[in-house]
């Protein structure tokens, strides 16, 4: 096929326009390999912006699961794990960790259709890797055509002479995290295409594809082989959310996929359903403006009785005060609030209450893990001004500065919680699941977590975490270190624990203890991290023995230092943050970690990892480097009422000790990024509610 | 995924501890047990059977109120007056759902479906500022402020037109007033809605009136049972 000729058809496949209306976006499902597809291949759909799902694929010999991320309104991204029956060398099963991309490259629009390119496991074993471009185009009754052409995998049937780039593909099968750039857009390509039909039936949507993948990795394995490059299925989606489908493929085999589905701009409950604040009034301009009251000790303690008590109520304690005749300073701790912006307005409005009319500012400081944070000023009488105004949001936003805490309120009559040492503790179950364990796809368990913290002043505490295992996937005899023995209480943590401030932007925090599960020692950070600034460095140096795994309080023979410095980058892109750490890791390896993620102001979290160290491969297991997803979903997306716990769901290939760091201690950073001047301006609309 | 999440939440609200004590989930079930079974506070103190409101309780309370409805298949609340900050009244419940309005036109809601941060009115808005019929405007400019990032929230920009239909009467709690419909059909970029209105024909008081209040949230219904006055 002459070039032109080739070339002409491919952009007949990109560009298809059929007769019909224009829709504003082209719709999205997933498909058996959970990104947005038809049933094997890629469409130039996109989901909502941040849309998550989950989908687990059945065909014969193989299982794909797949979590799946619209990272940006035009990006997605999908990792999958799959299990491909007889594909080893040695004919045992492959377990295969696999990474696609597809960015958006043209919206639907008119009667233009949406273009989109994607690479399919470029950063794994390239079991399925392959490229394409695709184009899909809406149409009336529900239809939605698709036409593209692939390369690799998805040029391996049916396909002509490379019409852009040399017709050689590397065939060399990648070891796992490598990329494969030298292979994408090479090869022979292919063109497949389709279409997905949502029904009148609500819910109950048809695929037809041709295919332009030969599955020849799996005819070679045995499971799978096509008769024919068409295939169909049918799928329902009974809630919204959840989407089962049935598949017959290639003309003789048959495949079953679930997807379950959430959108953190969507939550499952009213973000806004609860209480509302309590209305406010401005003061009379003839009001009694008598600074007297502040020389009282008995009225400043009644009338921080009272100002416990009310916010108390909206899940907000008071750690001291400073009352003074025109200013007074609260350092609070929000409990339940997600957002902590709500917090301050909720308690501006108990001050605007309850404050003598001679106090002019508020000056309210968060509080995280006993450490001020950040102070956020508000001028009484610009508060006055604004409540219940329209726009008061904006207005308050000007109105209000946000400075560095500093490390404390001082000695002069302060008013303090007498509520030291205090004892808390708490039962737990919990049901961590893991993905992609190289040995076991996915494995849960059930444990019982009973912890138990004896707070010895604001910033220095004791805490103990005891878990029992119930039951799950993993047991006595799992494949696994020592430590991942279930048949006996786990005590998972035993240290004490010091955080405080250096300066007003610096952070610091010492524990000393059993730190973790499996290490125990000193482990101290450093944070500096202005809350005017969207960036901040830390340091994390630890000496830590490893402990005996038969014995709660004895170490065992292994002892290192590690040392990790860290850079935090709130980009203030879409909600994008970036992370970098690089140093000497618990398992001696020199190396780093690439973290970049979404982080919504509701509390949704989704970030991707990447570890390199100088552990070697063989010694790091699956994958020249650790990577891996984490969604971190807040409670308060599905629950009607304020609470700030959440579920994390962690997807990685595990890198055993090696690019690994002492956990079982939070992180400053972790307990300071939403109170920086940054988050407050994307969640301020949050200080009236 | 949003039964995963819900099944691991539900696991998760079981949880006890000493700050939060007894789950709210446990909380809830227990609460539902203890009645059944005939102990407990709820069992102890059966709810007091609502009062029927008439006119004399609420010329009575000298309050100004407003009867607010969210939705299909929802009870009415009452809200009552609190606040008077430059014209902008906030009515809250008991339940300390509030609605904050200028005139009639809702400029805030506070824990009823999804906020409505604010309002931004103009001058001439006849829901906000006493109007009789004969003198309203064709159409008014308004700007809702709903959740968003960003301290201003998202912005919807909307011009509303005034659609006059038949007279007639409307009673409210025991008092007939003569009115007429007003249809308010309201566009902006990208968005459109109606609101419908039930207006003194002599003064221009809405007496019923029903509104939008967000993307996310269901219509607002609303009974000037007592208008508010200075």
């Amino acid at each position: 096929m002459g070039m032109t000729n080739k070339f002409a058809m491919i952009l007949a496949a990109v560009s298809i326009v059929f007769a019909g209306p224009a829709f504003a976006q082209t719709a999205a499902s997933s498909s058996l390999y959970g990104s947005a597809g038809l049933i094997d291949m890629p469409t130039a759909g996109m989901f909502e912006d941040g849309e998550t799902s989950w989908t687990f694929g059945v065909l014969p010999g193989t299982t794909r699961g797949s979590m799946n991320f619209q990272i940006l309104p035009k990006l997605e991204g999908t990792v999958r794990y799959s299990t491909i029956d007889g594909l080893d060398t040695d004919g045992s099963s492959s377990f295969d960790m696999s990474f696609d991309l597809k960015y958006l490259l043209m919206s639907e629009s008119g009667w233009r259709p949406a273009i989109a390119i994607g690479l399919r496991d470029f950063l794994g074993h390239g079991v399925y890797a392959g490229e394409y471009l695709v184009a899909s185009k809406t149409l009336i009754g529900g239809m939605t055509l698709t036409g593209g052409v692939g390369w690799g995998r998805l040029g391996s049937s049916g396909g002509f002479d490379n019409p852009f780039g040399p017709s050689n593909r590397p065939t060399t099968r990648l070891a796992g995290g490598q990329f494969g750039a030298n292979q994408w857009f090479r090869g022979d390509a292919a063109f497949f295409g389709g279409f997905e039909w949502e029904t009148p039936v609500e819910g109950l949507s048809m695929k037809a594809e041709y295919s332009s993948d030969s599955y020849a990795e799996e005819s070679a394995a045995g499971g799978f082989t096509p008769s024919v490059p068409y295939s169909f299925g049918v799928e329902y989606a009974p809630w919204d959310g959840v989407r089962f489908g049935a598949y017959y493929l290639n003309g003789k085999n048959i495949a079953f996929a679930l997807t379950l589905g959430g959108n953190p701009n969507d939550p499952v409950t009213h973000p806004d359903a609860g209480i509302g604040p309590a209305p406010t009034m401005i003061r009379p301009a003839n009001g009694d403006r008598n600074p007297a009251w502040a020389g009282n000790e008995q009225v400043r303690n009644q009338i921080m009785k009272a100002v416990s008590q009310a916010l108390g109520a909206e899940g907000v304690s008071v750690q001291s005060a400073l009352l003074r005749p025109k200013v007074v300073e609260l350092r609070i701790s929000n409990h339940r609030n997600v957002l902590h912006a709500k917090a301050i307005g909720r308690t501006a409005r108990i001050l605007a209450l309850a404050m003598p009319h001679s106090v002019e500012k508020f000056r309210i400081t968060m509080v995280e893990n006993g450490v001020a944070v950040s102070t956020v000023i508000i001028d009484r009488s610009a508060y006055e001004s604004q409540v219940d105004r329209p726009d008061a949001g904006a207005a308050s936003w000007n109105s209000t500065r946000i400075v560095d805490a500093a490390p404390s309120l001082g000695t002069e009559k302060i008013w303090a919680q007498d509520k030291y040492p205090a004892f808390s503790w708490s039962i737990n179950p919990s049901v961590p699941i893991t993905f992609f364990n190289p040995n076991q796809p996915v494995t849960y368990d059930v444990l019982i977590n009973f912890g138990a913290r004896w707070q010895l002043s604001p910033t220095l505490s004791v805490s103990g975490n005891i878990s029992q295992h119930l039951f799950g996937s993993t047991d006595e005899n799992a494949v696994g270190s020592e430590f991942d023995k279930t048949s006996r209480p786990v005590l998972s943590r035993l240290a004490l624990d010091k955080s405080f401030k250096l300066a007003d932007a610096v952070y610091a925090r010492a524990s000393i203890g059993l730190l973790e599960k499996q290490y125990g020692g000193i482990d101290t950070e450093i944070l500096w991290k202005p809350v005017q600034s969207n960036w901040g460095v830390g340091l994390d140096v630890a000496y830590v023995k490893e402990r005996d795994p038969d014995n709660y309080f004895g170490f065992g023979p292994f002892e290192t230092i590690t040392g990790i410095g860290s850079v935090y980058w709130d980009t203030g892109y879409n909600d994008i943050t970036a992370q970098l750490d690089v140093g000497r890791f618990v398992g001696g390896d020199w190396g780093g970690t690439v973290t970049v993620g979404r982080r919504f102001n509701n509390g949704w979290e989704v970030e991707g990892y990447v570890t390199l160290t100088d552990a070697s491969y063989a010694e790091y297991g699956e994958g020249a480097f650790d990577k891996g997803v984490r969604v971190s979903i807040p409670l308060r997306w599905t629950l009607p009422f304020e609470t700030r716990s959440r579920t994390t769901v962690t997807l990685s290939t595990g890198g055993g000790q090696f690019g690994r760091r002492v956990g079982g201690s939070g992180r400053l950073y972790s307990d300071v990024r939403d109170y920086s001047r940054l988050r407050m301006y994307e969640t301020w609309g949050a200080f009236w509610q | 995924m949003r039964f995963i999440v819900a099944t691991l939440f539900l696991v998760g609200l079981t949880a006890c501890s000493s700050g939060q004590g007894v789950s709210p989930l446990t909380k809830a079930i227990f609460s539902k047990v203890t009645s059944v079974v005939g102990i407990g506070d709820e069992a102890a103190a059966p709810a007091e059977a609502p009062r029927r409101m008439t006119r004399e309780s609420i010329t009575s309370s000298g309050l100004a109120m407003v009867r607010a409805k969210v939705g299909e298949g929802t009870d009415p609340q009452t809200l009552i007056a609190q606040t008077d900050n430059g014209g902008f009244v906030t009515y809250a419940s008991q339940l300390r759902q509030s609605l904050t309005m200028r005139g009639t036109l809702v400029t805030a809601t506070r824990g009823i479906e999804r906020d409505l941060l604010s309002t931004q009115i103009f001058p001439g808005d006849p829901i906000a500022f006493l109007t009789k019929p004969s003198d309203w405007p064709k159409s008014v400019r308004r700007i809702y402020h709903l959740p968003g990032n960003s301290p201003e929230g998202q912005v919807v920009d909307v011009t509303c037109n005034f659609l006059f239909g038949e007279t007639g009467e409307h009673t409210i709690v025991e008092v007939t007033y003569p009115v007429i419909q007003v249809l308010e059909s309201c566009q902006g970029k990208n968005v459109g809605f109606e609101n419908a209105h039930l207006a003194d024909t002599r003064t221009g008081q809405l007496w019923r009136t029903r509104q939008w209040i967000g993307f996310q949230s269901a219509i607002v219904l609303i009974d000037v049972l007592e208008p508010y006055t200075e």
